[in-house]
């Protein structure tokens, strides 16, 4: 095989070196190859992470929907009911009062009348009913007119563009986030306006709403937040994206993307401005 | 090839040897190193073992025929094969495959046999180049089992995928001289052996310091936790 002979000598280390090369060759193979594939596996791994979230999220969704509509129906038909009564039957007392019992009776009455106003505009905010019949847009006017009935707040709602019509339960998870995000407004922000705006813009709806409240450290709002991190999920359910910004003394801007690539436009459809 | 030059080569992978015996020993008291890589230092110190004093008797003794020193080296061949296997077992399921439990065992008798022949015979290729097969089989095992599974390791952060790519490639490297060392001692004069004898040893070289970057990341991996 060997004669001493140099040349054979060089070519078995060269054969060396292709056998080093092979082997190599072969180990960087087997890592690529497991790299791909761990690629893939990480991937489907967020996938099904995601869709878990989703459904669970979907599942809360539903949930919260059902008992809003049950505590609804409840204050509507039962409560309700009952203090209408109350209040008929304080109306029926006989006139044979003293005036400081006329007195304690009206103001009775009133604060009974208060009350069912109240109960009756929390049961219509809670219900899904002012969604599925009357829409989006309609949900937000009645949520805007009752920040302004308060008195505390300045609120506008204004609607641009050719407006779409998503499904419905879309619409009634865009409303819930609103809701949320006006409902921290009032609890957090020390704000005078709120400024909704919901801009239809080709395929897209874009909302937004703003306040001119304190605003607060983007810090915190990375590590706050459970209902801000909920609302985000909520948008991306519905396929949606939501995004924040806010700084501290500059209020804070919510804007909600919403595509509708499996929406139409409504055969009535209709430009809309206030 | 030049003497010094084969000496220098020689003591380099020796001091290799040497530098893995050294950090394995970092592994010893770390209870918090992998399982499968709980007394692996043993390997390292048996190889250093073996390493320097065939350094020593290459250096001075250059003319010598080595038999005691072949001995020695046929026996810790045993515990090179038996040890590299049951680890690559342990980090793979390789014992419930039965055709490798059955070329383990079946392995070890005829390794017993080439090795009382090889050391009857004064020679040293059969034993050595069978063990390395069947050790090179069980890396193969190793990255079929890899690409197999789910892969959830971070492979470059595994000190096993380090181990077995050193024997994977020591074992492939050192094969074919290893097999032909017989031959080349009684054909070619002793100064052109230099150059199969230096493949093998540079194979093992290798081995060993992949062997320390997988003590290494044992050792900060343990630090992290």
């Amino acid at each position: 095989m060997f004669n001493s002979n140099p040349q054979e000598i060089k070519a078995f280390i060269v054969t060396c070196y292709l056998i080093i090369l092979v082997l190599i060759v072969f180990v960087v193979t087997i890592v690529y190859l497991y790299t791909q594939k761990q690629h893939t596996y990480f991937k489907e791994i967020e996938k099904i992470k995601a869709f878990h979230e989703n459904t669970i999220l979907q599942s809360q969704l539903e949930i919260q929907e059902q008992t809003f509509q049950n505590i609804s129906r409840e204050i509507h038909d039962n409560i309700g009911q009952k203090l209408s009564l109350a209040k008929l039957s304080l109306n029926a007392v006989g006139i044979n009062r003293s005036d400081k019992d006329n007195e304690i009776m009206s103001d009775s009455v009133r604060i009974l009348t208060d009350a069912i106003s109240d109960l009756s505009d929390l049961s219509r905010s809670m219900s899904a009913e002012q969604i599925l019949h009357n829409g989006l847009v309609s949900a937000l006017e009645y949520e805007v007119a009752q920040l302004r009935k308060s008195g505390i707040f300045k609120a506008t709602l204004i609607t641009r563009g050719n407006m779409l019509y998503f499904d419905r339960q879309k619409e009634l998870v865009l409303f819930r986030i609103v809701q949320e995000a006006i409902n921290n407004i009032v609890k957090h922000a020390a704000a005078s306006e709120i400024f909704l705006e919901l801009d239809y813009a080709g395929e897209v709806l874009n909302m937004s709403i703003k306040d001119n409240g304190k605003g607060f450290f983007e810090d915190i709002r990375k590590h706050a937040g459970i209902g801000l991190l909920n609302m985000k999920k909520r948008a991306q359910i519905i396929g949606g994206e939501l995004v924040i910004s806010t700084s501290p003394g500059t209020g804070t801007t919510l804007m909600i993307k919403l595509p509708s690539q499996y929406e139409t436009n409504s055969p009535n459809q209709h430009h809309i401005s206030r | 090839m030049s003497r010094n030059f084969y000496y220098t080569i020689q003591i380099a992978i020796c001091l290799i040897f040497i530098f893995s015996f050294i950090f394995s020993l970092r592994t010893v008291r770390e209870d918090l190193i992998p399982s499968y890589m709980k007394g692996f230092y043993w390997y390292s110190f048996v190889a250093a073992l073996i390493g320097v004093s065939a350094t020593v008797s290459i250096i001075f003794s250059p003319n010598s025929s080595h038999s005691i020193f072949r001995t020695i080296n046929m026996i810790s061949l045993i515990f090179h094969f038996v040890f590299l296997s049951l680890f690559i077992f342990r980090v793979t399921t390789g014992f419930k495959i039965i055709a490798l439990k059955v070329s383990f065992y079946g392995g070890l008798v005829i390794l017993l046999m080439g090795i009382s022949w090889n050391i009857f015979n004064n020679t040293f290729s059969f034993s050595f180049g069978f063990a390395n097969f069947l050790l090179f089989i069980y890396c193969i095992y190793y990255y079929y089992q890899l690409l197999s599974e789910s892969p959830r390791i971070i492979l470059f952060k595994e000190a096993s995928f380090w181990i077995i790519t050193g024997i994977f490639v020591c074992t492939g490297l050192s094969f074919a001289p290893i097999v032909f060392t017989d031959f080349l001692v009684v054909n070619l004069p002793k100064k052109e052996t230099r150059y199969f004898d230096l493949v093998i040893t540079i194979s093992y070289g290798i081995m060993h310091l992949l062997f320390i970057k997988a003590y290494i990341l044992c050792l900060t991996q343990t630090r992290r936790k």
